[in-house]
C-alpha cells in the first residue's frame, strides 16, 4: 500500500512543479510582452501593443488556476489548468508565434525563400522581414519559454498521479491500450448519430472557414491599393487615418524625400474624388489617382494584357479597373468616360486591385488627375518612395522621419495595417464576421456535445461493460477523445473540401485561404470538438460499472 | 494483523457489507458476511430478486466498493486500491459473464473476445492468437468473424466466456449466465463453466435457476441481504484433485 510518506512527497513535488510553472508562465509572459513592445517601437506599430492586455489576463488566469490546483487538486481543475496553459502559452505564444511566425520565417528567409512566398506564408501586417536580431531572437525565445512551461505542466500531470499502489499486486503500469480502432468501430454502432455529429462538424468547419475567409479577403481588398503598387514607403499628411481619410502635403516634400539617404526614388501621387457617369447614366463617386511619368509610382504592378504605363503619358487618358469593366458596358480601349463633365479615353486596364470601397478607382497621369479633380498644383496626396538596394526599409523610414518631420512616414506594411484598423473600427464588418466565426464554432460544438452525450447515454451498458472488464479511466478518456477527434479530423477534411469547392466555384465571393486561416480553423475545430466531448466524458467516467449487472 | 494465506482461495470477502444511501434514506443491501471462492470449485449464490446476491457478486468482482469489510485477491487486500488499480485487477484477475452477454455489437466474436487484451496494451498479433485460443476453448473458433447479431444467445454467451477467459483470469464471476438461454443451451454453458472450474479456476455463479445446483460445489443463499452457506450442499474439492475430471475436454488447453 502507498504510505502516507509517499503521498506527502508526491504533494510536495506537485507544489514545487506548480511554483515552477507559475514562474515559467511569468517568464513567457514577460518575454512575449517585451517582444511585442520592442516590435511596436522599432516598427512604429502601436497595434502590436494590443498583445499586452490579453497576455496579462492569460497570466493572471493561469496563476489563479495553478493556485487553485495546489489548494484543491482534482481532475477537473487539472484539466482547466492544462487548457489555460496549453492554449495561450504552448499553442499561441509558443508554437504559433515562436515556432511558426519566427523560427520558421527566419529559417525560410535565411534559406533564401522569395519575398512573395514569405508574405504569403506570414501575412501582413504581422509579417515583417527578419531585419532585427533582437526582435527575431526574442520571438524565438518565446518558443524556448513555452518549452519550459510545457515541461513543468507535464511534471504536474505526471507527479499528480498517485504512485501505483501494490494492492494485491495490481499495477496501472504496462503498455498503453491501443483504442483508436475500437473507438472507430464503436462509432458505427450508432451510424445515424455519428452521421449527425459529422454533419455538425462539417457545417461548423465550413462556416468558420467561410466567415474568416471572407473577413481576411475583405481586409486583403481593403489594403490592395497599398499593397499592389510596389511602393516601399508612403509619405502622407499627419492627418491621415487611412487612404480614404487623408489630407495633402506640399509637393516640395517629393524633392526632400528623393534626396534622403537610402531613397532610390521618390514620386508624387495625387488622389482626388470626382463623379463618373456610367454608360447607363448613373453618376457615382470615383477616386482619381494621378501618377507621374516616367516611373508611374503608385500604379498597380499588374496591368491587363496590352496595357502599358506609358499609355498614360498622353493627355486625356486613364486606366480603368479590369473588375469594373462590365459596369462600364464592357469598356474597351478607346471608349470615352466622363468624370465631372470632362471626357477621358480609356487607355487600358489595371488588375490585382479590388478595393472594398464605395468608389471606383481610375488612374491618370498626374496633370490630368489634377485637372479632373481640381487638385492644387503645389500639393500632393502621397510621396511614393522606393528604397535603394542594400538599404533596410526601417532605416530609410527613420531617415525620412528625421529629414521630413512634419509628415507621416509609413512602410507599406504599416500603411496596410492602418487601412485594416481603420476599416475594422469604422465598419461593423470585423465584428460581424468575427461573431459569425464564433457562432459557427459554438454551433458545431453544441451539435457534437449533444450527439456525443446522447450516444454516451444510449451506450452506457457498453461503456459499463468496458469498465467492468478492466478499462481504466484513462482508457475511457482516450476512447471518447479519440472518437471526438475522429469526428474533428473527418469533419475538418470534409468541411474544408466544401469550402474550397465553394471558393473555386464562386470566385465572386473573394474567399481567400491563407495558411493562418487553415491552421486556425483546424485549431478551433479541434478545441470545439474536444470541449464538446467533455460532457460525454464526464457522463461515462462517472458511470457505475455495476450497471452491467442490471437487466 | 498477520493472517495465514491459503493459496487455494482465489477471492475472499471478509465481513463485506453494503449500504446504499445515507441517513434516513440508507438502504442495507447486504449484511456483513464472509465469502470465499476457491480455485477448482463452483460456488453458486442463490436468492430471489432483490435479495442482494448481485450486490454480493459486484463486491466480489471489485465493481462495487463495500461499505464494510474488505475483499482480498490472492490473500491481499484491495481496500486501498485506486479506481484504476481496481480496473487492472478486474482486467487481469477476474472474468465476467453477464446475463445479457454484453458484447459490443460492432465487433466480431474474435474482437469481442480480445477486448481485455486490447485494454492490456498487447500487440495485435498476440491479441488475435490468444483470442482465437479462447474461442477454440469454448467451441466458437468457426464463428470468429460473426458479429453478435448473427449469433444465437448460447453462442453469444460462449463468446462472453471466451472474453472472460482470454486474460487467463483465475476467477470467473457469472451473473445469471443461463437466464437468457433455453434449457439445453443453458446446460451446455453450465457444463463449460464446470469444466473451467475443474481446470483450476474459481467460478462463482449468481442465479435463481435451480438447474445450476447440480453443477455447484458449494451453495450460498442470500435472502434479504443476509448470506448463509448451505452446509448440506457443500463438498468443496481442491483444484489439484480435479485434474482427472477434465477428461477429453478442450479445457485442457486453457493456458492463455
Amino acid at each position: 500500500m502507498m504510505s502516507t510518506h509517499q503521498r506527502m512527497k508526491s504533494s510536495a513535488e506537485v507544489v514545487r512543479a506548480a511554483k515552477a510553472l507559475v514562474i515559467a508562465v511569468a517568464a513567457e509572459t514577460a518575454v512575449t510582452i517585451g517582444h511585442f513592445a520592442y516590435g511596436a517601437h522599432i516598427y512604429n506599430d502601436p497595434g502590436r501593443l494590443h498583445v499586452v492586455e490579453p497576455a496579462l489576463v492569460f497570466f493572471v488566469v493561469a496563476a489563479a488556476v495553478t493556485a487553485l490546483f495546489v489548494w484543491r487538486p482534482g481532475k477537473l481543475v487539472l484539466a482547466v489548468l492544462g487548457l489555460v496553459v496549453t492554449a495561450p502559452y504552448l499553442a499561441l505564444f509558443g508554437l504559433f508565434h515562436g515556432a511558426y511566425s519566427h523560427l520558421l520565417k527566419d529559417a525560410l528567409f535565411l534559406a533564401g525563400a522569395p519575398d512573395e512566398t514569405l508574405e504569403w506564408l506570414f501575412m501582413s501586417p504581422d509579417y515583417v522581414r527578419p531585419d532585427d536580431f533582437v526582435f527575431e531572437a526574442s520571438g524565438i525565445l518565446g518558443l524556448v519559454a513555452a518549452a519550459v512551461v510545457g515541461y513543468w505542466l507535464l511534471r504536474i500531470f505526471r507527479d499528480w498521479r498517485r504512485p501505483a499502489g501494490d494492492s494485491a499486486g495490481a499495477s496501472t503500469q504496462g503498455g498503453p491500450a491501443r483504442l483508436v480502432g475500437l473507438a472507430l468501430r464503436m462509432l458505427f454502432d450508432a451510424p445515424f448519430k455519428s452521421l449527425g455529429t459529422l454533419v455538425g462538424v462539417v457545417v461548423s468547419v465550413f462556416l468558420m472557414s467561410q466567415q474568416s475567409s471572407l473577413l481576411v479577403g475583405i481586409l486583403g481588398r481593403v489594403t490592395s491599393f497599398v499593397n499592389s503598387s510596389g511602393v516601399d514607403i508612403w509619405i502622407a499628411s499627419v492627418a491621415t487615418e487611412s487612404t480614404d481619410a487623408t489630407d495633402t502635403v506640399p509637393a516640395s516634400k517629393v524633392g526632400a524625400a528623393a534626396s534622403t539617404p537610402g531613397v532610390a526614388w521618390a514620386a508624387p501621387v495625387v488622389q482626388g474624388l470626382g463623379r463618373v457617369t456610367r454608360p447607363d447614366g448613373v453618376r457615382e463617386y470615383v477616386k482619381v489617382l494621378g501618377v507621374e511619368p516616367p516611373r508611374y509610382a503608385g500604379l498597380p504592378r499588374s496591368l491587363a494584357p496590352g496595357t502599358s504605363p506609358s499609355l498614360l503619358r498622353a493627355s486625356g487618358r486613364l486606366f480603368l479597373n479590369w473588375n469594373d469593366r462590365k459596369t462600364f458596358a464592357s469598356a474597351e480601349p478607346g471608349d470615352r468616360v466622363e468624370i465631372d463633365g470632362k471626357a477621358s479615353v480609356v487607355a487600358g486596364f489595371f488588375q490585382g486591385m479590388d478595393p472594398h470601397s464605395p468608389y471606383y478607382y481610375v488612374y491618370a497621369n498626374i496633370d490630368d488627375a489634377r485637372a479632373l479633380t481640381d487638385f492644387p498644383l503645389d500639393r500632393v496626396t502621397y510621396v511614393a518612395v522606393g528604397v535603394a538596394p542594400g538599404h533596410r526599409v526601417r532605416d530609410v523610414k527613420a531617415n525620412l522621419e528625421a529629414r521630413i518631420p512634419e509628415v507621416l512616414v509609413r512602410t507599406r506594411d504599416e500603411l496596410s495595417a492602418m487601412e485594416e484598423r481603420y476599416f475594422l473600427v469604422r465598419t461593423p464588418v470585423g465584428v460581424l464576421f468575427g461573431l459569425g466565426t464564433i457562432v459557427a464554432a459554438v454551433i458545431g460544438a453544441a451539435i457534437v456535445a449533444v450527439t456525443l452525450y446522447s450516444t454516451a447515454v444510449d451506450r452506457a451498458r457498453d461503456y459499463g461493460t468496458l469498465k467492468a472488464i478492466g478499462a481504466r479511466q484513462k482508457d475511457i478518456l482516450q476512447l471518447l477523445l479519440v472518437q471526438a477527434w475522429i469526428f474533428c479530423a473527418v469533419g475538418y477534411v470534409l468541411g474544408m473540401a466544401a469550402f474550397f469547392i465553394t471558393k473555386y466555384h464562386l470566385p465572386e465571393l473573394h474567399l481567400v485561404s491563407p495558411p493562418q486561416m487553415i491552421v486556425g480553423v483546424a485549431a478551433a475545430a479541434f478545441a470545439s470538438c474536444t470541449l464538446a466531448s467533455l460532457l460525454a466524458i464526464r457522463r461515462v467516467l462517472l458511470l457505475d460499472p455495476a450497471i452491467v449487472f442490471r437487466t | 494483523m498477520l493472517t495465514t494465506f491459503d493459496p487455494s482461495i482465489a477471492l475472499e470477502g471478509r465481513v463485506i457489507g453494503r449500504v446504499f444511501g445515507r441517513g434516513d434514506l440508507a438502504v442495507r443491501a447486504l449484511y456483513p458476511t464472509d465469502v470465499t471462492i476457491r480455485r477448482g470449485e463452483v460456488l453458486v449464490i442463490m436468492g430471489p430478486s432483490g435479495s442482494g446476491k448481485t450486490t454480493l457478486l459486484s463486491i466480489l468482482g471489485l465493481v462495487l466498493t463495500p461499505t464494510e469489510g474488505e475483499v482480498l485477491v490472492d490473500g491481499r487486500s484491495v481496500s486501498r486500491a485506486t479506481a484504476d488499480e481496481m480496473a487492472v485487477l478486474r482486467r487481469d484477475r477476474v472474468g465476467f459473464i453477464f446475463q445479457q452477454f454484453n458484447l459490443l455489437p460492432s465487433l466480431s466474436a474474435l474482437e469481442n473476445a480480445a477486448i481485455p487484451l486490447l485494454l492490456s496494451g498487447l500487440r495485435r498479433a498476440e491479441r488475435i492468437s490468444r483470442a482465437m485460443h479462447a474461442l477454440e476453448i469454448v467451441g466458437m473458433a468457426d464463428k470468429r468473424s460473426a458479429t453478435p447479431r448473427l449469433l444465437s444467445g448460447g453462442q453469444q454467451q460462449r463468446v462472453a466466456i471466451a472474453r472472460a477467459l482470454v486474460n487467463d483470469a483465475p476467477v470467473l464471476l457469472c451473473d445469471e449466465p443461463t437466464a437468457s438461454l433455453d434449457g439445453a443451451t443453458g446446460r451446455g454453458i453450465l457444463a463449460t463453466l464446470r469444466e473451467l472450474a475443474q481446470s483450476g479456476r474459481a467460478v462463482a455463479i449468481v442465479t435463481h435457476d435451480e438447474r445450476v445446483l447440480s453443477f455447484a460445489d458449494r451453495l450460498v443463499h442470500v435472502i434479504d441481504g443476509r448470506a448463509q452457506a448451505d452446509e448440506a450442499h457443500g463438498h468443496a474439492r481442491p483444484a489439484e484433485t480435479q485434474s482427472d475430471d477434465i477428461g477429453s475436454s478442450q479445457l485442457q488447453e486453457t493456458t492463455l
